[in-house]
Protein backbone atom coordinates (compact mmCIF):
# COMPACT_ATOMS: atom_id res chain seq x y z
CA UNK A 1 0.00 0.00 0.00
CA UNK A 2 2.69 2.28 0.67
CA UNK A 3 5.06 1.45 -2.02
CA UNK A 4 5.77 5.02 -4.54
CA UNK A 5 4.92 6.62 -1.46
CA UNK A 6 7.11 9.12 0.72
CA UNK A 7 10.28 6.95 1.89
CA UNK A 8 9.08 7.09 5.81
CA UNK A 9 5.70 5.63 5.39
CA UNK A 10 7.13 2.71 3.25
CA UNK A 11 10.16 1.94 6.17
CA UNK A 12 6.90 1.76 8.33
CA UNK A 13 5.32 -0.81 6.27
CA UNK A 14 8.20 -2.78 5.36
CA UNK A 15 9.06 -3.36 9.01
CA UNK A 16 4.87 -4.52 9.49
CA UNK A 17 5.62 -7.85 9.40
CA UNK A 18 9.10 -9.12 10.50
CA UNK A 19 12.73 -7.07 11.73
CA UNK A 20 14.62 -6.38 8.90
CA UNK A 21 18.26 -5.60 8.94
CA UNK A 22 19.08 -1.96 7.82
CA UNK A 23 21.20 -3.25 5.25
CA UNK A 24 18.33 -5.27 3.53
CA UNK A 25 16.09 -2.43 4.17
CA UNK A 26 18.03 0.32 2.42
CA UNK A 27 18.83 -2.04 -0.67
CA UNK A 28 15.30 -2.85 -1.22
CA UNK A 29 14.47 1.05 -0.64
CA UNK A 30 17.51 2.39 -3.07
CA UNK A 31 15.63 -0.41 -5.69
CA UNK A 32 11.93 0.70 -5.18
CA UNK A 33 12.85 4.44 -5.15
CA UNK A 34 15.02 4.76 -7.89
CA UNK A 35 18.03 5.41 -5.72
CA UNK A 36 21.10 3.66 -6.72
CA UNK A 37 24.09 5.66 -5.44
CA UNK A 38 26.19 5.38 -2.24
CA UNK A 39 24.71 8.66 -1.33
CA UNK A 40 21.38 7.69 -2.01
CA UNK A 41 22.59 4.78 0.27
CA UNK A 42 23.81 6.94 3.38
CA UNK A 43 20.56 9.35 3.00
CA UNK A 44 18.37 6.21 3.35
CA UNK A 45 20.35 5.27 6.36
CA UNK A 46 19.82 8.41 7.53
CA UNK A 47 15.88 8.06 7.15
CA UNK A 48 15.80 4.97 8.85
CA UNK A 49 18.50 6.53 11.83
CA UNK A 50 15.65 9.10 12.45
CA UNK A 51 12.74 7.40 12.41
CA UNK A 52 14.49 5.07 15.01
CA UNK A 53 15.21 8.52 17.08
CA UNK A 54 11.71 9.10 16.67
CA UNK A 55 10.41 6.11 18.17
CA UNK A 56 8.99 4.78 15.54
CA UNK A 57 11.37 1.56 15.24
CA UNK A 58 13.75 0.21 17.42
CA UNK A 59 16.81 -1.87 17.01
CA UNK A 60 15.93 -6.01 17.63
CA UNK A 61 19.71 -6.96 17.02
CA UNK A 62 23.12 -6.08 16.13
CA UNK A 63 25.95 -7.16 14.85
CA UNK A 64 29.83 -5.51 13.48
CA UNK A 65 29.73 -5.86 9.61
CA UNK A 66 32.74 -8.00 9.78
CA UNK A 67 32.18 -9.01 5.92
CA UNK A 68 31.54 -5.40 4.57
CA UNK A 69 27.89 -5.95 3.42
CA UNK A 70 26.96 -2.30 4.69
CA UNK A 71 29.78 -0.27 5.59
CA UNK A 72 33.08 -2.52 7.04
CA UNK A 73 33.24 -2.30 10.49
CA UNK A 74 30.66 -0.53 10.92
CA UNK A 75 27.24 -1.63 13.20
CA UNK A 76 24.74 -3.78 11.61
CA UNK A 77 21.17 -3.09 13.14
CA UNK A 78 18.26 -5.06 12.70
CA UNK A 79 15.14 -2.75 13.28
CA UNK A 80 11.64 -3.41 14.24
CA UNK A 81 8.35 -1.66 14.44
CA UNK A 82 7.46 -0.03 18.10
CA UNK A 83 4.25 -0.43 19.09
CA UNK A 84 3.81 3.63 18.55
CA UNK A 85 5.28 3.03 14.93
CA UNK A 86 2.44 0.19 14.22
CA UNK A 87 -0.06 3.07 15.61
CA UNK A 88 1.28 5.59 13.36
CA UNK A 89 1.28 2.99 10.69
CA UNK A 90 -2.38 2.27 10.84
CA UNK A 91 -2.99 5.94 10.90
CA UNK A 92 -1.25 6.66 7.69
CA UNK A 93 -3.26 3.91 5.99
CA UNK A 94 -6.47 5.51 7.10
CA UNK A 95 -5.06 8.66 5.90
CA UNK A 96 -3.42 8.81 2.62
CA UNK A 97 -4.80 9.78 -0.62
CA UNK A 98 -6.17 6.94 -1.82
CA UNK A 99 -5.06 5.08 -5.55
CA UNK A 100 -7.18 3.38 -8.33
CA UNK A 101 -7.55 -0.28 -7.03
CA UNK A 102 -6.98 0.47 -3.24
CA UNK B 1 35.43 -2.15 18.95
CA UNK B 2 32.79 -4.16 20.92
CA UNK B 3 28.76 -3.80 19.39
CA UNK B 4 27.78 -1.90 22.76
CA UNK B 5 30.45 1.06 22.20
CA UNK B 6 29.42 1.13 18.44
CA UNK B 7 25.96 1.71 19.41
CA UNK B 8 27.10 4.37 21.63
CA UNK B 9 29.23 5.93 19.27
CA UNK B 10 26.15 6.21 16.57
CA UNK B 11 24.09 7.48 19.43
CA UNK B 12 26.71 10.20 20.34
CA UNK B 13 27.01 11.32 16.85
CA UNK B 14 23.22 11.37 15.90
CA UNK B 15 23.14 13.90 19.17
CA UNK B 16 25.99 15.58 18.42
CA UNK B 17 24.60 16.55 14.76
CA UNK B 18 21.36 17.29 16.33
CA UNK B 19 23.24 20.01 18.37
CA UNK B 20 25.20 21.18 15.79
CA UNK B 21 21.93 21.93 13.41
CA UNK B 22 20.46 23.75 16.30
CA UNK B 23 23.84 25.91 17.18
CA UNK B 24 24.12 26.52 12.88
CA UNK B 25 20.43 27.77 13.22
CA UNK B 26 20.88 30.13 15.85
CA UNK B 27 24.56 30.91 14.40
CA UNK B 28 22.32 31.87 10.83
CA UNK B 29 18.97 33.46 12.61
CA UNK B 30 21.47 35.70 14.44
CA UNK B 31 23.06 36.70 11.41
CA UNK B 32 19.83 37.13 9.32
CA UNK B 33 19.19 40.01 12.05
CA UNK B 34 21.99 42.37 10.30
CA UNK B 35 20.17 42.28 6.64
CA UNK B 36 16.98 42.48 8.87
CA UNK B 37 17.63 45.40 10.58
CA UNK B 38 19.64 46.83 7.84
CA UNK B 39 16.49 46.70 5.30
CA UNK B 40 14.27 48.97 7.10
CA UNK B 41 16.62 51.73 6.87
CA UNK B 42 16.36 52.00 3.11
CA UNK B 43 14.76 55.11 1.57
CA UNK B 44 12.10 52.30 -0.47
CA UNK B 45 10.72 51.53 2.96
CA UNK B 46 10.34 54.53 3.95
CA UNK B 47 8.57 55.60 1.08
CA UNK B 48 6.29 53.22 1.08
CA UNK B 49 5.13 54.16 4.59
CA UNK B 50 4.85 57.47 3.59
CA UNK B 51 2.21 56.61 0.88
CA UNK B 52 0.30 55.39 3.05
CA UNK B 53 0.38 58.07 5.91
CA UNK B 54 0.12 60.38 3.21
CA UNK B 55 3.35 62.58 4.14
CA UNK B 56 7.40 62.00 5.45
CA UNK B 57 7.58 61.83 8.70
CA UNK B 58 10.32 60.26 11.51
CA UNK B 59 7.67 57.72 12.98
CA UNK B 60 4.51 56.38 11.06
CA UNK B 61 1.17 54.98 12.09
CA UNK B 62 1.07 51.15 13.03
CA UNK B 63 -0.85 50.37 10.04
CA UNK B 64 1.68 52.05 8.01
CA UNK B 65 4.47 49.58 10.09
CA UNK B 66 2.48 46.34 9.55
CA UNK B 67 2.04 46.96 5.76
CA UNK B 68 5.71 47.62 5.72
CA UNK B 69 6.38 44.41 7.57
CA UNK B 70 4.02 42.13 6.06
CA UNK B 71 6.16 43.40 2.38
CA UNK B 72 9.93 42.57 3.71
CA UNK B 73 8.33 39.02 5.32
CA UNK B 74 6.73 38.52 2.27
CA UNK B 75 10.25 39.36 -0.09
CA UNK B 76 11.59 37.55 2.32
CA UNK B 77 9.76 34.40 1.57
CA UNK B 78 10.01 34.35 -1.85
CA UNK B 79 13.79 34.38 -1.33
CA UNK B 80 14.03 31.82 0.98
CA UNK B 81 12.13 29.07 -1.36
CA UNK B 82 14.52 30.54 -3.70
CA UNK B 83 17.01 29.30 -1.95
CA UNK B 84 15.30 26.02 -1.09
CA UNK B 85 14.85 25.54 -5.20
CA UNK B 86 18.50 25.95 -5.51
CA UNK B 87 19.81 23.86 -2.15
CA UNK B 88 16.55 20.66 -3.81
CA UNK B 89 18.71 21.11 -7.08
CA UNK B 90 22.09 20.27 -5.50
CA UNK B 91 20.80 17.58 -2.95
CA UNK B 92 19.36 16.04 -6.50
CA UNK B 93 16.54 14.59 -8.32
CA UNK B 94 15.36 12.41 -5.97
CA UNK B 95 14.49 14.80 -3.38
CA UNK B 96 12.34 16.62 -5.82
CA UNK B 97 10.47 13.44 -6.93
CA UNK B 98 9.87 12.59 -2.56
CA UNK B 99 8.69 16.35 -2.33
CA UNK B 100 6.47 14.84 -5.29
CA UNK B 101 5.45 12.26 -3.18
CA UNK B 102 4.81 13.86 -0.10
CA UNK B 103 3.12 17.05 -1.39
CA UNK B 104 0.04 14.81 -2.55
CA UNK B 105 0.02 13.53 0.88
CA UNK B 106 -2.43 16.26 2.49
CA UNK B 107 -3.71 14.59 5.13
CA UNK B 108 -1.04 12.40 6.26
CA UNK B 109 1.65 15.01 5.90
CA UNK B 110 1.29 18.31 4.29
CA UNK B 111 -1.65 18.93 6.92
CA UNK B 112 1.24 19.88 9.45
CA UNK B 113 2.86 21.67 7.21
CA UNK B 114 0.22 24.30 6.45
CA UNK B 115 -0.22 24.45 10.34
CA UNK B 116 3.69 25.09 10.83
CA UNK B 117 3.13 27.62 7.84
CA UNK B 118 0.05 29.59 9.54
CA UNK B 119 1.46 29.46 13.41
CA UNK B 120 5.20 30.20 12.17
CA UNK B 121 4.39 32.69 9.53
CA UNK B 122 1.10 34.93 9.92
CA UNK B 123 1.00 33.84 13.37
CA UNK B 124 4.65 34.38 14.84
CA UNK B 125 5.90 37.14 12.67
CA UNK B 126 3.24 39.50 12.58
CA UNK B 127 2.56 39.03 15.94
CA UNK B 128 6.14 39.83 16.71
CA UNK B 129 6.31 42.51 14.54
CA UNK B 130 2.76 43.84 16.47
CA UNK B 131 4.85 43.44 19.72
CA UNK B 132 7.30 45.57 18.48
CA UNK B 133 5.12 48.03 17.03
CA UNK B 134 2.76 48.39 20.02
CA UNK B 135 5.43 47.73 22.98
CA UNK B 136 8.93 48.02 21.45
CA UNK B 137 11.63 46.11 20.37
CA UNK B 138 12.98 44.28 23.46
CA UNK B 139 9.64 43.35 24.31
CA UNK B 140 9.53 41.71 20.70
CA UNK B 141 12.47 39.67 21.18
CA UNK B 142 12.01 38.82 24.95
CA UNK B 143 8.45 37.16 23.90
CA UNK B 144 9.83 35.14 20.52
CA UNK B 145 13.03 33.93 23.02
CA UNK B 146 10.47 32.18 25.10
CA UNK B 147 9.04 29.95 22.79
CA UNK B 148 10.83 26.93 23.32
CA UNK B 149 9.12 26.90 27.14
CA UNK B 150 5.80 26.56 24.61
CA UNK B 151 7.49 24.02 22.28
CA UNK B 152 8.57 21.64 25.09
CA UNK B 153 5.37 21.55 26.59
CA UNK B 154 3.56 20.59 23.44
CA UNK B 155 6.55 18.38 22.48
CA UNK B 156 6.48 16.16 26.01
CA UNK B 157 2.52 16.33 26.25
CA UNK B 158 1.24 15.89 22.48
CA UNK B 159 4.36 14.37 21.04
CA UNK B 160 5.03 12.37 24.11
CA UNK B 161 8.65 12.98 23.25
CA UNK B 162 10.81 12.36 26.56
CA UNK B 163 12.82 14.98 28.21
CA UNK B 164 15.49 15.10 31.09
CA UNK B 165 15.64 17.38 34.25
CA UNK B 166 18.91 17.78 32.67
CA UNK B 167 18.13 18.80 29.18
CA UNK B 168 14.93 21.24 30.42
CA UNK B 169 17.78 22.91 32.98
CA UNK B 170 19.38 23.56 29.75
CA UNK B 171 16.37 24.67 28.20
CA UNK B 172 15.48 27.06 30.78
CA UNK B 173 19.39 28.58 31.59
CA UNK B 174 19.25 29.85 27.94
CA UNK B 175 15.29 31.00 28.35
CA UNK B 176 16.42 33.05 31.03
CA UNK B 177 19.77 34.08 29.70
CA UNK B 178 18.68 35.27 26.35
CA UNK B 179 15.60 37.31 27.89
CA UNK B 180 18.12 38.73 30.34
CA UNK B 181 20.33 40.24 27.21
CA UNK B 182 16.85 42.38 26.54
CA UNK B 183 16.26 43.15 30.34
CA UNK B 184 16.75 46.83 30.51
CA UNK B 185 15.19 47.97 27.07
CA UNK B 186 11.93 45.31 28.46
CA UNK B 187 11.76 47.09 32.14
CA UNK B 188 11.52 50.98 30.11
CA UNK B 189 9.14 49.75 27.49
CA UNK B 190 7.07 48.17 30.36
CA UNK B 191 7.33 51.19 32.45
CA UNK B 192 5.88 52.91 29.07
CA UNK B 193 2.22 51.30 29.91
CA UNK B 194 2.52 48.43 27.04
CA UNK B 195 -0.81 47.83 24.93
CA UNK B 196 -3.03 45.20 24.87
CA UNK B 197 -2.56 44.66 21.33
CA UNK B 198 0.93 44.39 21.61
CA UNK B 199 1.04 42.11 24.71
CA UNK B 200 -1.15 40.03 22.13
CA UNK B 201 1.17 39.74 19.47
CA UNK B 202 3.50 38.90 22.04
CA UNK B 203 1.55 36.01 22.57
CA UNK B 204 1.26 35.44 19.00
CA UNK B 205 5.14 35.00 18.86
CA UNK B 206 5.33 33.26 21.77
CA UNK B 207 2.57 30.42 20.81
CA UNK B 208 3.36 30.78 16.89
CA UNK B 209 7.23 29.54 16.91
CA UNK B 210 6.59 27.03 19.69
CA UNK B 211 3.35 25.26 18.23
CA UNK B 212 5.49 25.15 14.88
CA UNK B 213 7.95 23.00 16.29
CA UNK B 214 6.01 20.59 17.77
CA UNK B 215 3.92 20.59 14.69
CA UNK B 216 6.64 20.10 12.04
CA UNK B 217 8.01 17.52 14.62
CA UNK B 218 4.73 15.67 14.33
CA UNK B 219 5.33 15.69 10.14
CA UNK B 220 9.17 15.14 10.50
CA UNK B 221 7.75 11.72 11.56
CA UNK B 222 6.80 10.97 8.30
CA UNK B 223 9.47 13.20 6.10
CA UNK B 224 12.65 14.06 5.79
CA UNK B 225 13.45 17.63 6.61
CA UNK B 226 14.63 18.85 3.53
CA UNK B 227 10.89 18.17 2.06
CA UNK B 228 9.17 19.34 5.45
CA UNK B 229 11.13 22.89 4.93
CA UNK B 230 10.26 23.29 1.48
CA UNK B 231 6.85 22.49 1.50
CA UNK B 232 6.25 24.57 4.61
CA UNK B 233 7.76 27.94 3.74
CA UNK B 234 6.27 27.33 -0.14
CA UNK B 235 2.81 27.25 1.81
CA UNK B 236 4.15 30.26 4.01
CA UNK B 237 5.08 32.17 0.40
CA UNK B 238 1.24 31.27 -0.57
CA UNK B 239 -0.07 32.85 2.14
CA UNK B 240 1.85 36.22 1.78
CA UNK B 241 1.20 36.28 -1.69
CA UNK B 242 -2.24 35.21 -2.22
CA UNK B 243 -3.98 36.49 0.81
CA UNK B 244 -2.03 39.05 2.78
CA UNK B 245 -0.27 41.17 0.28
CA UNK B 246 -3.85 41.45 -2.20
CA UNK B 247 -5.25 42.37 0.96
CA UNK B 248 -2.79 45.32 1.35
CA UNK B 249 -3.46 46.04 -2.56
CA UNK B 250 -7.25 46.05 -2.05
CA UNK B 251 -6.58 48.69 0.85
CA UNK B 252 -5.52 50.43 -1.93
CA UNK B 253 -1.80 50.24 -0.47
CA UNK B 254 0.92 50.38 -3.44
CA UNK B 255 1.69 47.09 -2.46
CA UNK B 256 3.10 45.58 -5.59
CA UNK B 257 4.68 49.33 -7.01
CA UNK B 258 6.98 49.15 -3.77
CA UNK B 259 7.56 45.13 -3.98
CA UNK B 260 9.55 45.81 -7.39
CA UNK B 261 11.06 48.69 -6.50
CA UNK B 262 12.49 47.15 -3.50
CA UNK B 263 13.54 43.91 -5.71
CA UNK B 264 14.64 46.35 -8.93
CA UNK B 265 17.18 48.20 -6.74
CA UNK B 266 20.69 46.36 -6.68
CA UNK B 267 21.56 46.94 -2.69
CA UNK B 268 18.14 46.17 -1.60
CA UNK B 269 18.39 43.18 -3.77
CA UNK B 270 21.46 41.89 -2.67
CA UNK B 271 19.92 42.64 1.37
CA UNK B 272 16.66 40.04 -0.04
CA UNK B 273 19.03 37.49 -0.98
CA UNK B 274 21.24 38.01 1.96
CA UNK B 275 17.53 37.44 4.17
CA UNK B 276 16.67 34.36 1.94
CA UNK B 277 19.79 32.75 2.70
CA UNK B 278 20.09 33.70 6.24
CA UNK B 279 16.89 32.68 7.16
CA UNK B 280 16.22 29.41 4.40
CA UNK B 281 19.46 27.63 5.84
CA UNK B 282 18.48 28.90 9.75
CA UNK B 283 15.08 26.87 8.92
CA UNK B 284 16.84 23.90 7.30
CA UNK B 285 18.97 23.36 10.32
CA UNK B 286 16.36 23.89 12.84
CA UNK B 287 13.83 21.18 11.16
CA UNK B 288 17.19 19.27 10.53
CA UNK B 289 17.44 18.99 14.26
CA UNK B 290 14.20 17.99 15.57
CA UNK B 291 14.24 14.46 14.46
CA UNK B 292 17.58 14.14 15.99
CA UNK B 293 16.87 15.35 19.63
CA UNK B 294 13.53 16.37 19.99
CA UNK B 295 11.85 19.85 20.01
CA UNK B 296 13.07 21.34 23.36
CA UNK B 297 16.23 20.66 22.37
CA UNK B 298 16.35 21.90 19.29
CA UNK B 299 14.33 25.26 19.94
CA UNK B 300 16.29 25.39 23.48
CA UNK B 301 19.32 26.07 21.64
CA UNK B 302 18.01 27.53 18.68
CA UNK B 303 17.01 30.28 21.13
CA UNK B 304 20.45 31.22 21.14
CA UNK B 305 20.33 33.50 18.25
CA UNK B 306 19.33 36.29 20.63
CA UNK B 307 22.87 36.70 21.64
CA UNK B 308 23.92 35.87 18.18
CA UNK B 309 21.93 38.57 16.89
CA UNK B 310 23.22 40.96 19.49
CA UNK B 311 26.86 39.72 18.34
CA UNK B 312 26.65 40.34 14.98
CA UNK B 313 24.71 43.52 15.21
CA UNK B 314 27.61 44.99 17.53
CA UNK B 315 29.81 43.62 14.95
CA UNK B 316 28.23 45.65 12.19
CA UNK B 317 26.81 48.87 13.90
CA UNK B 318 28.94 49.08 16.85
CA UNK B 319 28.09 48.62 20.50
CA UNK B 320 26.28 51.88 21.46
CA UNK B 321 23.67 51.44 18.17
CA UNK B 322 23.27 47.44 18.90
CA UNK B 323 21.87 47.35 22.83
CA UNK B 324 22.54 51.25 24.04
CA UNK B 325 25.33 53.06 25.60
CA UNK B 326 24.63 52.94 29.27
CA UNK B 327 26.42 50.44 31.96
CA UNK B 328 23.28 48.42 32.69
CA UNK B 329 22.59 47.38 28.95
CA UNK B 330 26.05 46.33 28.60
CA UNK B 331 25.90 44.73 32.11
CA UNK B 332 22.87 42.51 31.11
CA UNK B 333 24.20 41.28 28.19
CA UNK B 334 27.45 40.14 29.85
CA UNK B 335 24.90 38.03 32.39
CA UNK B 336 22.66 37.03 29.86
CA UNK B 337 25.99 35.72 27.45
CA UNK B 338 27.13 33.75 30.27
CA UNK B 339 23.75 32.20 31.19
CA UNK B 340 23.49 30.90 27.73
CA UNK B 341 26.87 29.54 27.56
CA UNK B 342 26.20 27.77 31.10
CA UNK B 343 22.83 26.49 29.38
CA UNK B 344 24.49 25.19 25.99
CA UNK B 345 27.32 23.47 28.46
CA UNK B 346 24.41 21.83 30.57
CA UNK B 347 22.68 20.47 27.32
CA UNK B 348 25.68 19.29 25.71
CA UNK B 349 26.70 17.22 28.07
CA UNK B 350 24.01 15.01 28.54
CA UNK B 351 24.62 11.60 28.59
CA UNK B 352 23.40 10.45 24.83
CA UNK B 353 22.64 6.98 26.46
CA UNK B 354 19.73 8.22 27.74
CA UNK B 355 18.32 9.56 24.55
CA UNK B 356 18.33 6.19 22.57
CA UNK B 357 14.75 7.31 21.40
CA UNK B 358 13.12 10.76 21.76
CA UNK B 359 9.95 8.92 22.35
CA UNK B 360 8.62 6.19 25.43
CA UNK B 361 8.04 3.67 22.30
CA UNK B 362 5.27 1.95 24.16
CA UNK B 363 7.06 -1.48 24.62
CA UNK B 364 7.95 -0.91 27.97
CA UNK B 365 4.40 -1.28 28.91
CA UNK B 366 3.92 -4.66 26.91
CA UNK B 367 6.61 -6.22 28.54
CA UNK B 368 5.44 -5.02 32.20
CA UNK B 369 1.61 -6.68 30.99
Amino acid sequence: MMEGRPIKFRILEILETEPVWNCDLVRQLQSEYGMPSDYHRDCLNFDLIEVAASGMIGEADAKIDAEGKFKKDNLLTLYRITPIGMELLDELKAKVRHRKGE
Amino acid sequence: MDINEKRNEINRRRMKYGYMMALFCALLWGIWYVPGTFIWKFDVVADFQAAIDGQRAETYSNKAFLAAAILITGLNAVFVMISYLIWNLYLGKAKFAEMRRSIVELRACTKYYLLGAICGGPIAILGSFIAMGYIGGAFAAVAALAYPVIGTLLSSTWLGQKISGRALAGIMIIVVGSITIYATGLIEELAGGGSLIGYIGGLMALCGWGIEGAVAAKGLDVSEPDIAITLRFGLETLIWWVIAIPALALMSIPVYEYALKMIADPVILLSLVMLGLTFGFCYVAWYKSFPLIGVGRGQGIGSLYGIFAVIFLILFIGVDAAIGADLKSQASLIIGAILCTAGTLVMFTEDSENVISLRDTGEEKEESQ
